[in-house]
């Protein structure tokens, strides 16, 4: 080997240099890389030009009342703006609570949200204004009626909430896609970053590569991988459903053995049935070798919320 | 980006150790330290098996993750090496979700025109084409213009890991890119 391409010393190798300067344009550029910084909120706790990642995650670490990191939410009394990208949707430019923005088969929008992202409302959807919950920082709400629409927001952690028939999704700072059928279910797909999908108590983790299917009467269900078989999304979505479950289902779900699957195990922790909790957690335990000894076993079936939140933390690593 | 970024002042910075375990404490100037060292490694990493498009995004669930996952106790023996990690779980999920087309098939381009110099995407396309221990070393090297000794340091390989990554990715690469028609 020669030294320029161990270590540059020596005379430059011709084609080495030429590889290089034909690539040189994917290398990482911290200021290229670097989203628009949200704007800090009132505390301004966190200099300018800090990494995205800081906003985005900021909420898992910081207690109420700190409000690290928040941004503010608008004083703007119409911070929705609309765009039309294709075919027919008629809005108001300019949304204020209780407008909705409707697109007909062949009509996409663009609705930008404050100055924090934007969403894109597919064909044949509905989107409705929600006013913003400031007890919870969430200054900007959506409802999802019907369709699918794909969001785009970078803020800190709740700031921006979706809502649906079957739950709200809260935005952890990501990119995600939310469909909701005639029914009232609804599929949220995360590509990047991660969702909180809540209803009536119940908070599931989606993280980025995987999805979740809610329903009016039960809310988020349990989360899979996006690129999981079908027939293991149908074992996943039987076993969230009405008692009693299939033994069959639940040994094809339990039966995986890459560590990534410890995200749907993780969530069955919450199941109605105290056997599907147990093998769960006896399948997470067999699977991720190095627990053994520093999970509270008997707390964690009990439900117990500090248990449950330790050993999330514990694994979402490898999610 | 230059190469003055992945080199500290050695003598007036924090040690890598220090700075995980006060990122461990919350310390999120200390992350923000790692992230200025290592984001570098974690894009090389990420551009050897996701298309550059993607890699951005997925930049982000890196640094998420393992923002979380400090905090969390989580034991690091080697924090290049975790991150590297977490950065090909990332990128083989979404590879795997999207389907990502793979490079162009060997055969097609060499009946196609004469031998001439690829450009930047198709030089990418054969790096991410090659077995992944190789590609990721022939990223760090030929785009994030990292040396050996600072890929070995950065990863927590051993030098002699890295001169064979190196050596047998450079000839694969090579033997890639004329398959493709490429000089």
């Amino acid at each position: 080997m020669n030294d320029y391409i161990w270590d540059k010393t020596g005379p430059p190798d011709p084609e080495v240099t030429a590889l290089e300067e034909q690539l040189r344009q994917y290398r990482f550029d911290p200021e290229r890389a670097r989203p628009s910084a949200p704007r800090v909120g009132p505390l301004g706790l966190r200099p300018a030009g800090a990494p995205w990642w800081a906003a985005a995650a900021a909420a898992a670490l910081v207690t109420v009342g700190l409000g690290l990191a928040l941004h503010a939410p608008s004083t703007d009394a119409t911070p929705y703006r609309v765009e039309v990208l294709e075919g027919h949707a008629p809005a108001p430019a300019a949304l204020c609570v209780g407008d909705a923005v409707t697109c007909d088969e062949g009509a996409r929008t663009r609705i930008h949200v404050g100055d924090i992202g934007s969403v894109e409302l597919e064909p044949k959807s509905r989107v409705r204004v929600e006013p913003g919950r400031h007890d919870e920082d969430a200054g900007y709400r959506l409802f999802l009626e019907r369709g699918t629409l794909r969001a785009s927001i970078f803020s800190a952690p709740r700031v921006f909430q979706l809502g649906t028939p079957s739950g709200i999704a809260v935005d952890l700072g990501c990119v995600y896609t939310t469909t909701v059928d005639d029914d009232g279910r609804t599929t949220l797909r995360v590509v990047s970053g991660a969702v909180s999908f809540e209803a009536e108590g119940r908070r599931v983790h989606v993280p980025s590569g995987a999805e979740c299917l809610a329903t009016p009467t039960r809310g988020p269900g349990t989360p899979v991988w996006s690129d999981q078989s079908a027939t293991m999304k149908g074992a996943v979505e039987r076993l969230d459903g009405p008692p009693p479950i299939d033994e069959t289902d639940l040994a094809f779900v339990l039966a995986a053995d890459d560590p990534r699957d410890t995200l749907t195990w993780f969530h069955l922790l919450d199941h109605s049935q105290p056997e599907v909790r147990a093998r769960a957690l006896d399948r997470l335990l067999t699977v991720v070798s190095e627990l053994d000894g520093r999970v509270d076993r008997d707390a964690v079936l009990a439900g117990d919320a500090a248990a449950l939140t330790a050993l999330r933390d514990e694994l979402d690593w490898r999610w | 980006m230059t190469l003055s970024l992945h080199r500290t002042d050695r003598e007036s910075a924090p040690t890598v150790d220090a700075l995980v375990s006060r990122a461990r404490a919350g310390d999120r100037d200390a992350f923000d330290r790692l992230h200025e060292r290592y984001a570098a490694l974690v894009h090389g990493v990420l551009l050897a098996s996701a298309p550059p498009s993607d890699v951005d995004d997925l930049m982000q669930d890196v640094f998420l993750a393992a923002w979380r996952a400090l905090p969390a106790g989580q034991e690091v023996r080697h924090i290049g090496a975790w991150l590297a990690t977490i950065a090909r779980n990332r990128a083989r999920r979404r590879h795997a979700r999207e389907h990502a087309t793979s490079a162009l098939p060997d055969d097609v381009a060499a009946a196609a025109t004469p031998a001439s110099p690829a450009e930047g995407g198709e030089i990418l396309d054969a790096v991410r084409g090659l077995p992944s221990t190789y590609a990721e070393t022939l990223a760090l090297r030929l785009v994030e213009g990292m040396t050996g000794p600072e890929i070995a340091e950065w990863t927590g390989m051993t030098h002699g890991s890295v001169r064979v990554n190196l050596s047998r990715g450079m000839k694969m690469l090579r033997e890639a890119l004329e398959r493709r028609g490429y000089s």
